[in-house]
């Protein structure tokens, strides 16, 4: 279903389209009874189709509804319309974070910039937390930035709605969302907790401040396996000027395993706060102490490997040498013989 | 000519506006056609909401069957052609659609003689149910969970649930040079393939699949999958066609064998299954 500006939606008048997702067609209308611009949201219907993602999608809202802070995007109201449900929200004026990084991606990193940022995009996340709401799906493109420099995190808990429409690869395939920000235990099919949304936000600042990710590849595969078996070049092989603090603070929230980076949103929080409580020390030894990459998990691992040992090398010579001998052998010797 | 009974249904689910899935069959009355064709069954999945899925898919199927039957060649090699001008065919309608892509799985079963000539893209699959109870696949999914499930980052319990398990590594349309993956399998009476889209599937397990099809009639054992992908997730499209083997005629063994190249009748000789994607 789509609508056209000036079209009455309940007490809501569209005013243009804002885009179409993965998920759903996004709006901006006026809400003339509380004279502000809002955000509406509609779900595709065969998304909300499946009882049991509705009634996620139903348990989420009211969750998200419960959620007020200055670096949320606020859920004001579930409608409905001719039937079909759709999310009333909070219209921020801005650009994607994604949009604000490109932008600056010229100037060097800005470290306080970084740790402001990330201190409002960890707030909010702690803050959901607390409410037992983690977000996900935590990427610059699902965070506002203000005129103002405020950064607002959207489209809280519901992640799960984008794995329901299909997508192809493909040189004209604009809809396949990148695994950039993904947890080694999301892709490896776990639900995710507080400590993915830490992973992702450990992403967005280490992109941030190298001016890229750790990782990267010719597709999405090749960057999901390097999550879970890679282990990330530390920062100042990038910035040799990033400080110590605010490195290793990064890079204990990129860990592999999800028991190794900040237990909390507030623990990280407070590292990002007091850089000089960071014990960068120990924490620099428990990084370095992690083994490397792990094996490759390939398809061909353990199937096509060169023989490693010399033994075996000097046997595989040995018996090319002697074929070659035969060969060679029977071709000289065959005119002999008439 | 081998005797088969089959049947198929494509439902829409109770909440998409359309279906995008298409399943067609063609079993020719002309004896030297199903001599030297046989007979041939597609199931395809429109990708894409917002584009175009049901159009690629019931063009892509069409020009399948047409390139198919039209073509001169041993049955393997007519089947990678026609996949390839039902590709060009899609693209093409996609380029001159504008906005909306065209793209669309598609999996083909060719029954010629006494052999069994697959070709697939994309996570639309075939299984065969030969041994009650067990519902062997013969398609591998091009998708990104089956590829780190290959790559053992991910379980296939775990799969179900992946939040990029929607994401197909390659489809009918979506790029001018198409790689089909295609196999050959030897066939025996009794046999019985299950062709279906993931609106199946998922939903289903595939012992279930097996016993659905295990002692009903390929029309009873399409409604029961149908009503239980249905019950289970009603969200999406659903289609399946079930082929059962009654008979394999040995007469025209050779007149297959002869359409095979001779390395491949090795493999298909010794009971082996080449799985090559070209």
């Amino acid at each position: 279903m789509e609508y056209e500006p000036g079209q009455q939606i309940g007490p809501y008048e569209i005013m243009d389209r804002l885009g179409t997702g993965g998920m759903s067609n996004v709006y901006r209308a006026r809400d003339p009874e509380h004279d502000r611009d809002v955000v509406l949201k509609f779900p595709h219907e065969e998304i909300m189709g499946d009882v049991a993602t509705h009634e996620r999608f139903s348990r989420e809202v009211k969750i998200g509804k419960l959620l007020h802070h200055p670096n949320i995007q606020q859920l004001y109201e579930l409608a409905t319309f001719r039937g079909s449900e759709y999310l009333v929200l909070e219209y921020v004026p801005g650009e994607s974070m994604r949009r604000f990084l490109r932008g600056r991606s010229h100037a060097p990193a800005d470290f306080a910039l970084a740790r402001t940022m990330g201190l409002q995009i960890a707030r909010a996340l702690g803050y959901a937390h607390e409410h037992h709401v983690a977000h996900r799906d935590l990427k610059p493109e699902n965070i506002i930035v203000t005129p103002d420099g405020q950064a607002k995190v959207m489209d809280f808990g519901i992640a799960f709605l984008k794995g329901a429409r299909r997508v192809t690869w493909g040189p004209l395939s604009s809809q396949v969302g990148t695994p950039d920000y993904m947890a080694p235990e999301q892709i490896q099919g776990g639900r995710g907790d507080a400590r993915t949304d830490i992973y992702a936000l450990g992403m967005i600042l280490y992109e941030q401040v190298a001016g890229h990710l750790p990782y990267s590849g010719d597709n999405a595969l090749a960057v999901m396996n390097q999550h879970v078996t890679a282990k990330p070049p530390p920062l100042h092989q990038f910035r040799r000027d990033v400080p110590p603090a605010l490195e290793e603070t990064i890079m204990k929230a990129i860990r592999r395993k999800p028991e190794d980076r900040w237990p909390t949103m507030a623990t990280l929080i407070d590292a990002l706060e007091h850089p000089e409580s960071v014990d960068v020390d120990s924490l620099r030894r428990e990084r370095e102490q992690e083994p490397g990459d792990l094996p490759h998990v390939g398809r061909l691992a353990g199937r096509f490997q060169m023989p490693s040992s010399p033994a075996t090398l000097a046997v595989l010579c040995a018996v090319v040498l002697l074929i070659v001998l035969v060969v060679l052998a029977s071709h000289f010797a065959a005119p002999a013989r008439h | 000519m081998c005797h088969l009974e089959h049947a198929g249904i494509s439902d829409q689910g109770r909440v998409r506006y359309r279906n995008e899935d298409f399943i067609a069959h063609e079993v020719p009355t002309d004896s030297e056609v199903r001599r030297r064709q046989g007979c041939l069954f597609v199931v395809a999945d429109g990708v894409g909401g917002s584009g175009a899925g049901n159009v690629a898919s019931r063009e892509a199927t069409e020009a399948l069957v047409r390139a198919y039957y039209e073509s001169r060649r041993p049955p393997e090699r007519a089947l990678r052609d026609a996949f390839a001008r039902a590709n060009m065919h899609v693209y093409d309608l996609g380029l001159r659609g504008g906005k909306f892509r065209m793209e669309t799985t598609m999996v083909a079963l060719a029954l010629v003689g006494d052999c069994a000539f697959i070709a697939h893209v994309g996570d639309s699959r075939l299984y065969r149910v030969r041994h009650a109870g067990h519902a062997e696949p013969l398609t591998r999914d091009h998708s990104e969970v089956a590829e780190l499930v290959r790559m053992q980052i991910l379980t296939p319990e775990n799969a179900r649930h992946h939040p990029r398990r929607h994401i197909i590594t390659r489809s009918v349309g979506s790029d001018p040079v198409l790689r089909v993956a295609q196999r050959v399998e030897p066939l025996q009476a009794g046999d019985a393939f299950v062709l279906c889209t993931d609106g199946l599937w998922e939903p289903v397990s595939d012992p279930e699949i097996a016993s659905a099809v295990a002692g009903n009639s390929a029309e009873e054992a399409c409604r029961r999958l149908t009503e239980l992908g249905l019950a289970r997730q009603s969200n999406d499209n659903l289609s399946v066609q079930v082929i059962k083997v009654l008979q394999v005629n040995k007469e025209n063994a050779m007149a297959t064998a002869n359409n095979l190249s001779w390395w491949r009748r090795l493999f298909v000789k010794a009971g082996q299954r080449p799985d090559e994607d070209s």
